[in-house]
Formats: structure tokens, sequence, C-alpha cells
């Protein structure tokens, strides 16, 4: 399969880097530890905010930072494979074998995604070490919502690839999607302590259901059926975003072979 | 002989969005091109920087799509049907970011031969075998980026070859590679005709095309000046060829008689009391054995004789000002 040809090369690659590949690893055990701190600093300033997920910030951020990963993941990495494969001559290249340009750019994120799924896991694990309580809820329900999620945001991150595909650099959508969610996301903090306002804009933005859904899942074992509104309102964004994001990747793709931009940076 | 590339007014203007929106002047790349290239023979793209030779191969090999015009390559239509024209054809560049720098060429070669389709241990073979042909066995599993320019370059000719193409396009294959390596990637090329292969190859280098061309085409800005055999055009533009010759032992009334007999010689003394001679002759002309025959008679030794290759800037002109 073309897509796993893919994911061996990157392995090759990244593993080529020893120093880079063990700093990446060394770095998720530092984060961990910083919000293990933190959390042993504010449970009891933030508790009631944090009441409806159990009451722990440790765990309400850790479960935050490891949905974040794929939701920063999702926006960015179709469009940084597609600008290094630009850079780095090696698209032209690959465009010309009999492989669609969507081969390539699923193939390109695989091993980002198979990297990222092990940091979630050793996240979780090494939590779980800490004393958070994340690996006693329910795992059907947060499997349905991360591929939800992953969905949204992937066709997001689509999106953004078909900017760069015409403008090359500067990719607004990477932009304003990683500020709101930084600030509106509740990946760091409950939305329920945002401004009412704040909270109303919240509610339009798909990683809201996403984090409130895993951490329901995952801190309090919620059900499928007791999830029904996020996981909802999290299909709806899919089923729209998706088909929307892949007609703007091959207006942009055709928009590219026309103007014989495509390998260009 | 059958056709294996056709293209008809064929062109290529760009005009990105952005260009357009800022009311800039787009680019006319390609005009009106209109070639048949035979199969089995080496096509020889000519011109000099920005006339179009790249633009063409990659429309050819369907990475950019015509503004107007058709072509059709190896019975395919370049802008309908380019993914299955990229199982018929291969690309060589001289661009060296083109591969994975921290792979080494076998790995290299075994992603990309997936990407063209080829699975397990037909693949595996396909690479042993065509790291043999372009005479890297021995430095397989090296990086690329251990590797010299000219073993960069039998490598992407390596990758060209991978699907076993029909028609293989070289953009400057040879562009600053040392004369050792620059045989190796002619031998290839070579070979590959010999196999019934059909190349296109875009080159600045004249001698290059003449020794492996069938047939050219000059490039300029989008146009084909002139197309056709390069002995053919040379005789069709160019009204002399020139020789240089080398001789000693001519003494000075002998050289006065010589350049009383030729006034088209030009002689340019030595220290060592040797001359060197620059003779033109016309096309089918004698002019060239009856020096000969005079310094000889004269007493002289002729120490080399070489006919002095015209620069593809020096036809160029000839082609323009025709």
């Amino acid at each position: 399969m073309k897509v796993l040809a893919f994911l061996w090369r990157d392995w090759l690659i990244e593993s080529g880097y020893h120093l880079s590949f063990f700093l990446r690893w060394f770095g998720i055990l530092f984060n961990v530890f910083v919000y293990y701190f933190l959390g042993r600093l504010m449970d009891t300033a933030v508790a009631p905010a944090l009441a409806p997920y159990g009451g722990s910030y440790f765990a309400f951020a850790l479960v935050g930072i490891a949905l974040n990963g794929y939701f920063s993941l999702g926006l960015s990495t179709f469009s940084s494979n597609l600008r290094q494969a630009q850079m780095t001559g090696t698209l032209e290249a690959m465009l010309m074998t009999p492989t669609r340009l969507s081969t390539f750019v699923i193939g390109s994120s695989l091993w980002d995604y198979v990297f990222t799924t092990l940091n979630v896991l050793v996240y979780l694990v090494v939590g779980a070490l800490l004393g958070a309580d994340v690996l006693r809820g329910n795992f059907t329900s947060a499997l349905v919502v991360l591929v939800l999620s992953v969905i949204t945001f992937s066709a997001v991150g689509l999106f953004a690839a078909s900017v760069i595909l015409v403008t090359k650099r500067g990719d607004p959508v990477t932009w304003v999607f990683n500020a709101v969610l930084t600030l509106l996301g509740g990946v760091f903090y409950p939305v329920e302590i945002l401004p009412g306002y704040l909270q109303r804009i919240a509610a339009f933005l798909p990683v809201t259901y996403a984090l409130r859904g895993m951490r329901l899942a995952l801190l309090k074992g919620y059900s499928l059926a007791a999830l029904r509104r996020e996981v909802t309102i999290l299909a709806v964004f899919a089923m729209v975003l998706a088909p929307l994001s892949l007609w703007a990747f091959r207006f942009a793709l055709d928009l590219a072979r026309r103007e014989g931009s495509l390998a260009q940076y | 002989m059958s056709v294996a590339i056709e293209t008809f007014d064929l062109s290529k203007t760009f005009a990105p969005l952005v260009r357009q929106l800022m009311r800039r002047k787009p680019t006319v790349a390609l005009d009106g091109v209109t070639l048949k290239i035979p199969q089995g023979s080496v096509f020889g793209l000519l011109g000099p920087n920005g006339a179009g030779k790249t633009t063409f191969i990659k429309l050819l090999c369907g990475l950019i799509l015509p503004t107007h015009g058709t072509a059709r390559v190896a019975g395919l239509d370049v802008t309908y049907e380019s993914s299955m024209l990229h199982a018929r054809v291969g690309l060589v560049t001289s661009d060296e970011r083109s591969f994975y720098w921290r792979l080494t060429a076998r790995q290299n070669l075994e992603f990309f031969a997936t990407l063209y389709n080829l699975k397990g241990r037909a693949r595996c073979e396909r690479v042993k075998e065509l790291l043999a042909h372009v005479g890297l066995s021995a430095d397989a599993d090296r990086r690329f980026s251990d590797f010299s320019s000219g073993m960069k370059q039998r490598l992407a000719v390596a990758r060209g070859l991978l699907h076993d193409p029909d028609i293989l396009f070289l953009d400057e294959p040879t562009k600053g590679l040392d004369p050792l390596a620059t045989q190796r990637v002619h031998g290839l090329i070579q070979d590959l005709v010999r196999r019934g292969k059909t190349v296109v190859m875009a080159t600045q280098q004249l001698h290059e095309a003449e020794d492996l061309c069938h047939r050219v085409a000059f490039f300029r800005q989008g146009h084909v000046m002139a197309e056709g055999a390069p002995a053919e055009l040379a005789a069709r533009f160019v009204d002399a060829e020139c020789y240089t010759l080398r001789v000693s032992n001519l003494g000075e009334s002998a050289l006065a008689e010589l350049t009383a007999a030729f006034s088209s010689l030009q002689v340019a003394p030595h220290g060592d009391g040797s001359h060197t001679f620059t003779l033109p002759v016309a096309p089918g002309g004698d002019d060239l054995s009856r020096v000969l025959n005079q310094i000889v008679a004269s007493g002289g030794a002729v120490c080399d004789v070489d006919r002095v290759r015209l620069e593809l800037e020096d036809l160029f002109t000839r082609i323009i000002q025709a």
C-alpha cells in the first residue's frame, strides 16, 4: 500500500535524527510533570468549574493537551507536509508517479498521526501513574469523539493546505484556528470560566464539543447516549466540513496546475 | 517511423490569480508549438534560459496544463489523461533536491518504486537491477547526501526508469557534471535508445545535442525557431565550417604563398616557430584538403587538425538572423 511507503519513509527520516527523536519523547515527559505540579497548585482554586469533569486540574489538562495534539496536527499537517515537499523539491518527483495528490497528502501525514497517538498514550499512561484518573473511562465513547474530531480538524487542515497550494506561504486558516483554539477552545481551562459573550462564540467551535466529549468520556465514563449532544454536533461539523474541504482542495489543485505553480514555493 | 509525441499549437501563459488582481502582464512561456517527435529517437530541445524548454517538458509530463492547444504523449492527452500518462513517461531533472537526503540510494528508489505501483520482490529486483545499470550497486546503501553530483544524476536517471517508461524526459541531465560523469549519462541515454525508448532532452550544449540527438528544436521566447536533424540545421543555417590547424616547420616564403592563395586563412604565430591556422570552409568545399596538400608540399608538418564546434549561441544567432 502506497500510504505505508510514506510511513516507512518518514520513520527512516525521523529516526535518522537521533537527538531530535529522543528529545521529542523527553519533551512529552516534561510536559506531563509541568501539568502535574500545576494541578497540585490549582485544584482547590478552580474546583467549582472543574467539578463537571471530576475536579482534578491535572486530569483535565492532561486530556486537553493530549487531544490538542490531534487538533494542532489536523490543522497543520497537510499544509506543512505539502509546503515541505514544495520546498525540498520532492513534490514534483512524486507527482510524476501515478499517485494521486490526496494519497500523497494523507500518506505524508500518517507518521505525524502515529507519533501523536503514541504521544497521547504516553501522556495518559504517565498521567495515570502520577495519579490522574484517566484510564478508567468509557473508551468506546472516547474513540467515537476522537474519530469525529480528527475528521473535523483534518477537514479544516485540508482547507489550509488548499490555501498553501495557491498562496505558497501565509496560511490564515491555521493561524485563526490555532489562535481561537488556544483562547476559546478550553484546552487549558474550562469554557465555563469565560465571559458569557466568549462562551457564545465558543459554542460555534467544534473544539468545544470535542474536548467536552472527550473529558466526559475519559474522566467521567459517559456513554455514547449520554454524549449524544456532543457527538451529534461533531458529526454535523464532520459531514459539512469534509466534503467542502475536499472540493476546496480539488479546486486549488486545478488552479495550481493551470497556473503551473504546483511545485513552486 | 511512428510518432511518440505530437503537439499542436501548444501554448502556455502564466497568469497567476494574484498577478491578475494586480493587473500585471502575464508571462507567455510557450506560444503555438507544433511538433512531432518520432518514436525510438533522441529529440533535443535547445535554446537559452527562459526559452520555454522546461515548460514544454512539464506540459508533456502533465505537470502543468496548457493554456490552449493540444499534446498527445504515447497516444495520451496530457490534459485529460495525466494519471495514465505518468505510468508511461519518466522525468529526470538536474534538481538534486528531489530526493530524500537522509535516505540511502536504495531506500529512495524503493520509496519511489512503491509510488510506481511496484510491490514486494519485483520492486527489490527492479531497484537492484537499476542500481547496477547506472553503476551505483556498490553505493546503494550510502546516504544520498554523501553522493557526488554525477552519482546523484545517475540515481535520478534510475528513478526515471523505475517503471520502464516508453518515453523519458531529461531536463539538462548533464548540468554541472564533469566530463566523465557526463559521458556516463550519455551512455545511459544511448542505451535507452538502443532499447527502443524515446528520449526528449533539454540542453544548453550543442555538442551534446550533436552527439546524441537525432533531431533538435530551437526554442526562443516560447517559439520553435527551427527543427530538424542537427547536421541538416547546420547546413541550412551555417554558411561555413571552421577548422584549426597546428603547423610546424613552415618557412616564411611558404607561409606567404599559403596566405596569398587562401585569403580567408588566419595565421597566429607561436614562440616555438609553429603556427595556428584558422580556416573557414564552405559546405562541400575542398579548401581544407588543398591547404593540407600545400603545407605538406612546402615541407611543413601538420601536428593537429580540429573542427571548431559551433556553440549553441553561434548557431542560435544564425538561426535568428536567418
